[in-house]
């Protein structure tokens, strides 16, 4: 049921913001109460990939920014 | 004519009004209650004064020197005597006594706190989210101090009396106290409070200087006795001027401090209510008559309020509505709309060099004759009407840069409509038909996505005025582009009722037919020849009704599929089905299988599908055109009725019929016994009554299915009824069954009816009898008629389903109107990114994938793999075929890089 | 859409709430669905055998002591007799003495026990102290999980699934046997709480796709995606309505227009609020074109 979460890197978030010419503050958000922020022991402030299994596109990646 | 630039409004700030600038803004003090003088004009510094604006015809404005009607009107105000509560702030006013240090007016937190609040507010605004959890914490955690940590003053908690009163141990806070606290509560602990100190300094929630509203939204009526009446708002405004005057006369005169009070308190209660007049704990206002004023709050509230009636829906222009009525001679694609309507219509064409003659010839046929014109505007702005009189004039003057206001004729673009309009296809675009009459005429192959009716519907036209929204229309509204429906990707529009009663009809089995008769089904269609004939018969050339349906196929077709009608078989005989429901079409030609709702029908339609994916939009309309055409026309030909007589089964059967219902009666008296024996075993997770009633229920549910059988089977698959419920044209066979057979079940709530005196549910039956009869089971059919009982059960069932709907449709339009107001800001980005007005992205690619509900095959990815072979074969003809294999082998993997 | 079907969809004997209303409160995010439900999928070497689910199943499910046999008053000796099946009591994997320690740490009394037979007596002698300490007596839990009232296991494709009557993620999850990969509850709340927001959108689509499939409505998964989205991407599973997007839409008008308009007004003031006036109610407001779609188009004239 749950999604694959992981903590990106500065690199890559560079990359991911730029390519979609946002700030961080455009991403969905999540909290960092959220029981898989704290089990990957993630802060505030990061940024989250996801990596869902999707019904149309068999997998799909997404972003979310960890707020408090 | 003079072009001004188009403004555009780039933001709008809200905030409080200064004292300052309401009298700045004011263009006079208002200080007399009177309106008019004796000769009925307006006295100056009074509620009418002609500088607020003006509404008499003949007057003008003093501010801006405009007439009634174009002088917006302007703004007056009140110099109250002392200062009064903002009703509307009253709570935050509250709040704010609290978490403030009541002699210096400081935030009662530390300079630590108040930085750790403003740093968290800042991060909140920044990423779009709701402050309110914060403020919410500020106001707790300051309420919570004992004394000022600036001043060290010992505080007192304050007491709070709905609506305007506060209290401070017993002692009533005067607005011009709190007034004056207000003044001292520093900028930096304002924003803490959640508040911006620029435009909303919290002294001015305590009102010094009230704004007059302009005349222009307050305008008095003149009643036919020649008297006026004013404007609620304007009551209210004379009340609080003569307070006020009574107020300051008090003052002035040194009145004891009680009086001052009460006045004060008077004053308040007519701010208050003139504010808003349905605050809980205020009397409202009210007229002589004793209705409630509407005042400020109540014309902004609300369904007919200011926002929800007059902003966010607008009454318009070039528009049209009358009642609707079939004409399936009549594309999808156009709506027949009445003369009279067209000649009201119109349309501005500007007269260019190509068009000159075009314009001179609308001109001349005047306004009263059909494709004319009922206003030129010349080149200077003027309008002028056309008249029978001046129109040959006019047609010499007209030259390039005129306008021509001409009326409606075939072939222009219009939005048609009808409420409520629940999905996009609510509103599509079609071409006018100038048609006689007086209604509205659509192709009924077009009411299903309007879900539209003859029984006396109305529906709305509207004329696009600029070049650019006729376009807008016409590209993205017209019929043909939404022939699928966005919600699965299916056909919305198709044939209904004879349509394909009509088509199963001509293309059940093998029907000879004839050249003239052939002809005849044909000429309404845009075939032009005839295919070859099936074969001669006395030298005469035949073909059977496949051939004729054929026809109106495109060529290079293919497709197979079960049609509504089949049984599912556990073995398919395919080509060889004894009731032709397997349809098979090879490159444009109906080889086996009957066309019915499956392959024709709205939501349904196999084959529109395909040839709306494959050969696009105009080959989809076209299609849907001849097959509706040619539907009726065969249903004409051969004739199609329904009478009761129809409804009649043989005695045998009937016989039959009542064998059923007397065993299935057996078996739930046996039940009964059973249960009342203590014999029954329960359900798991049933009582035991529960596991009887269900036991019952299913047992007539049986029999009444076997009864249906039974009459169905004896009236035989060349009725009419069966024809109509087989090939999904209308009706079920569980209406057969009904009509024929048995009623069934009456339910209330799913359960057999239980309601009534104690323990039964009509004096004709005895206490505590569980039968099926006592119970509401129909054994009559609606044919046979029902008993007396009978009849009333199933009016208590027939009540249930009536209450149901109402209370459905009600629940699930406030479900829409929510889903709707959620939804409606977002936007797929070029990028692909779905983002709402602030720019967050709420999905990094629409859907996960990208696509377009409406272009996958009912959401499958099916389609995807079908448009490439589509483009990447010459041929539409290979392409189909190739997906065909594909579809059958379905490799997985290959899928997937397919997709990436 | 039908009101109100109640339905033992395809599960055995359990209630779930179908249709309109389901819908309703599955985007109103409530935080008790009127019909709580679970599914639990157990680990591979429970889920084939039939023993061992119906031990979990047992071990879940709220067992008071009137489920496991009669409770009767003996009023002249002031006495309470509970008469224990031993059938109930087998099933249940539950020995009478385990029982007798169960009620006397419950109630606080001493508890004989004689055979399958429990006695014991009220502290102060009078009626009234003995029909309460029946009533409470009656519901001593004995085991299992005070939410989970009822549990089904049926047997699909090839393995033992648990349906159960009553919610508590939370609570199952670490119990030996249970699958936590696969167990889900159809309180979307509870995703959100137990499992995170990603499982909460998930679930959203499911209920929401499992509803209108059971009502046998066609709609592409891509809106239902879309609608889960919007819920879920500030973090926390928010309400389609005033109290959830519309209520916190960016703009002041759009706000206004849809409910409570006059407060929406006031605040805006208070907090000097700006509407950028990018939405759709608030162009229709101002009347000028949206800044959707066509409208977002403009065309300039070369010089």
């Amino acid at each position: 049921m749950v999604p694959y979460h992981e903590i990106l890197d500065e690199e890559e978030l560079k990359f991911v913001l730029e390519h979609y010419n946002i700030g961080k503050e455009h991403l969905p958000k999540i909290k960092v109460k959220d029981p898989v922020i704290k089990e990957i022991k993630a802060q505030v402030g990061d940024v989250i990939k996801i990596t869902r299994k999707s019904a149309t596109a068999d997998e799909a990646i997404i972003y979310r920014l960890v707020i408090g | 004519m003079i072009h001004s630039v188009p403004k555009r409004i780039g933001q709008i700030k809200f905030g409080f009004i200064s004292p300052k600038e309401f009298r700045k803004m004011s263009v006079t003090r208002v200080i007399t209650a009177d309106t008019y003088d004796d000769d009925g004009f307006p006295i100056d510094m009074g509620l009418m004064d002609t500088r607020l604006g003006v509404i008499d015809p003949g007057l003008r404005c003093k501010t801006c020197g405009q007439r009634a009607g174009e002088c917006p009107g302007h703004f007056g105000h009140i110099e109250l005597v002392a200062p009064v509560i903002h009703i509307g702030f009253a709570k935050l006013i509250r709040k704010l006594l609290r978490a403030i240090c009541r002699s210096c007016g400081q935030l009662l937190l530390t300079p630590n706190e108040k930085t750790k609040y403003l740093e968290e507010i800042r991060a909140k605004v920044e990423i779009g989210h709701s402050i309110d959890d914060v403020v919410n914490t500020v106001f707790k955690e300051s309420r919570k101090a004992k004394k000022c940590p600036y001043c060290g003053e010992e505080q007192i908690d304050i007491k709070f009396e709905k609506p305007t009163t506060y209290l401070e141990d017993k002692h009533k806070l005067m607005p011009a106290d709190i007034r004056d606290l207000f003044e001292k509560i520093p900028d930096d602990d304002v924003e803490v409070m959640g508040m911006d100190p620029a435009s909303a300094r919290p002294e001015w929630m305590l009102l010094t200087v009230l704004p007059v509203p302009p005349v222009t939204m307050r305008p008095s009526i003149t009643l036919e006795s020649g008297q006026r009446s004013e404007d609620d708002i304007t009551h209210k405004l004379v009340d609080i001027i003569r307070i006020n005057q009574r107020f300051q006369e008090n003052r002035e005169a040194g009145a004891p401090q009680l009086i001052i009070e009460d006045l004060w308190e008077l004053l308040q209660y007519h701010v208050t209510t003139f504010i808003d007049n349905a605050v809980s704990g205020v009397p409202p206002a009210r007229h002589r008559s004793g209705r409630p004023l509407k005042t400020l709050s109540q014309r902004l509230k609300g369904k007919e309020g200011r926002f929800r009636g007059s902003l966010s829906g607008k009454r318009v222009n070039f528009s049209a509505r009358t009642v609707i009525s079939p004409d399936p001679n009549l594309s999808i694609s156009e709506v027949g709309v009445p003369e009279a309507t067209a000649k009201e219509l119109t349309i501005t064409m500007n007269v260019t060099q190509h068009n000159i003659n075009d314009a001179k010839e609308y001109v001349a046929r005047g306004p009263e004759r059909h494709p004319g014109a009922n206003y030129v505007i010349r080149g200077d702005g003027r309008r002028v009407k056309v008249t029978d009189k001046n129109s040959l004039e006019l047609v010499e003057a007209i030259e390039t840069g005129w306008k021509v206001e001409r009326h409606l004729k075939d072939g222009d673009i219009v939005l048609f409509n009808r409420q409520p309009s629940l999905h996009r296809m609510s509103i599509m675009a079609h071409e006018v038909k100038v048609l006689p009459n007086k209604t509205f005429r659509l192709n009924p192959a077009v009411c299903p996505p309007y879900n539209a009716d003859f029984d006396g519907d109305e529906m709305n036209l509207h004329v696009p005025q600029t070049e650019e929204a006729r376009a807008e229309a016409k590209i993205l509204m017209h019929v043909e582009h939404n022939i699928l429906s966005p919600r699965f990707g299916g056909p919305i529009i198709g044939g209904i009722h004879d349509h394909i009663s009509g088509l199963y009809l001509l293309t059940n089995r093998d029907k000879k037919i004839y050249k003239p008769e052939a002809l005849e089904l044909l000429k309404k269609s845009s075939i032009k020849e005839l295919m070859e004939p099936a074969g001669y018969e006395n030298g005469k050339p035949y073909w059977n009704g496949k051939q004729i349906f054929s026809m109106i196929l495109p060529d290079g077709l293919h497709l197979t599929f079960q049609a509504e009608m089949c049984e599912h078989c556990e073995e398919c005989t395919k080509g060889e089905c004894e009731r032709d429901a397997y349809v098979v079409i090879e490159d444009g030609i109906l080889k086996h299988g009957s066309i019915d709702e499956k392959a024709i029908g709205a939501f349904k339609s196999k084959i529109l599908d395909k040839i709306y994916k494959e050969y696009g939009e105009e080959n989809a309309r076209m299609f849907v055109d001849d097959a509706t055409r040619l539907g009726i026309r065969a249903i004409m030909r051969m004739g199609f009725s329904f009478g009761i007589d129809d409804e009649d089964v043989t005695a045998e059967a009937d016989v039959q019929i009542g064998e059923v219902l007397s065993e299935a009666e057996e078996r739930v008296t046996k039940l009964i016994m059973a249960y009342s024996a203590g014999e029954l075993e329960q359900l798991p997770g049933r009582s035991l009554d529960e596991t009887l009633e269900m036991k019952i229920m299913q047992e007539l549910g049986r029999a009444r299915d076997s009864a249906g059988d039974i009459a169905g089977r004896n009236l035989g698959l060349s009725n009419s009824a069966v024809i109509m419920a087989q090939s999904g044209a209308r009706g079920s066979m569980l209406n057969l069954t009904q009509m024929a057979g048995c009623v069934g079940q009456q339910a209330v709530r799913g359960e057999r009816i239980q309601r009534g005196y104690v323990g039964r549910t009509l004096p004709h039956y005895e206490t505590g009898d569980l039968g099926a009869d006592a119970r509401g089971f129909v054994k009559s059919s609606y044919k046979t008629g029902l008993s007396a009982t009978e009849y009333f059960f199933h009016a208590i069932g027939g009540r249930e389903g009536l209450v149901d709907t109402a209370v459905r449709t009600s629940q699930s339009g406030y479900l829409q109107r929510r889903m709707v107001n959620a939804l409606q800001d977002l936007e797929v980005q070029y990028d692909g990114t779905v983002r709402d007005t602030r720019g967050m992205i709420v999905q990094f690619i629409y859907g996960e994938d990208g696509l377009d509900p409406m272009k996958g095959d009912f959401g499958t990815r099916e389609s995807i793999r079908r448009i490439i072979n589509l483009h990447s074969n010459d041929t539409v003809n290979h392409a189909s075929h190739r997906a065909k294999l594909l579809a059958l082998s379905r490799p997985n993997q290959s899928e997937n890089q397919v997709h990436r | 859409m039908t009101m109100r079907t109640f339905h033992y969809a395809g599960v055995a004997e359990i209630n779930v709430t179908l249709g309109l209303p389901r819908i309703i409160e599955l985007v109103d995010a409530r935080k008790n669905p009127s019909t709580p439900m679970m599914t639990i999928y157990l680990k591979e070497e429970y889920s084939n055998d039939r023993e061992k689910s119906s031990d979990v199943a047992w071990a879940i499910e709220s067992t008071h002591l009137h489920h496991i046999g009669d409770i009767t008053t003996n009023v002249s000796e002031m006495k309470i007799i509970v008469n224990i099946e031993p059938k109930a009591l087998e099933m249940r994997k539950m020995t009478p003495g385990e029982v007798a320690m169960a009620l006397e740490v419950a109630i606080g009394l001493p508890v004989e026990l004689v055979d399958h037979t429990l006695t014991t007596a009220p502290e102060e002698v009078s009626y009234r102290g003995l029909l309460q300490l029946a009533k409470k007596i009656r519901n001593v839990k004995l085991k299992g999980i005070d939410e989970i009232k009822r549990v089904v296991i049926r047997r699909e494709s090839d393995e033992y699934i648990l349906y159960t009557e009553g919610s508590a993620l939370s609570k199952i999850l670490p119990i030996p046997g249970v699958d936590p990969t696969r167990t889900r509850t159809n309180n979307i709340i509870e995703m959100a709480d137990v499992l995170g927001i990603e499982t909460a959108r998930q679930s959203i689509i499911d209920e929401i796709m499992a509803t209108l499939r059971e009502q046998g409505l066609d709609v592409d998964i891509r809106h239902i995606m879309l609608v889960a989205d919007i819920m879920t991407c500030d973090g926390e599973v928010k309400q389609i309505g005033r109290h959830g997007i519309s209520g916190e839409k960016a703009s002041v008008l759009a706000r206004a227009a849809f409910e409570v308009t006059v407060n929406h007004l006031l605040d805006s003031g208070v907090r000097g609020e700006i509407d950028e006036l990018d939405g759709v109610t608030e162009n229709v407001i101002v009347g000028q074109p949206v800044k959707l779609g066509t409208g977002n188009v403009k065309l300039v004239a070369r010089k």
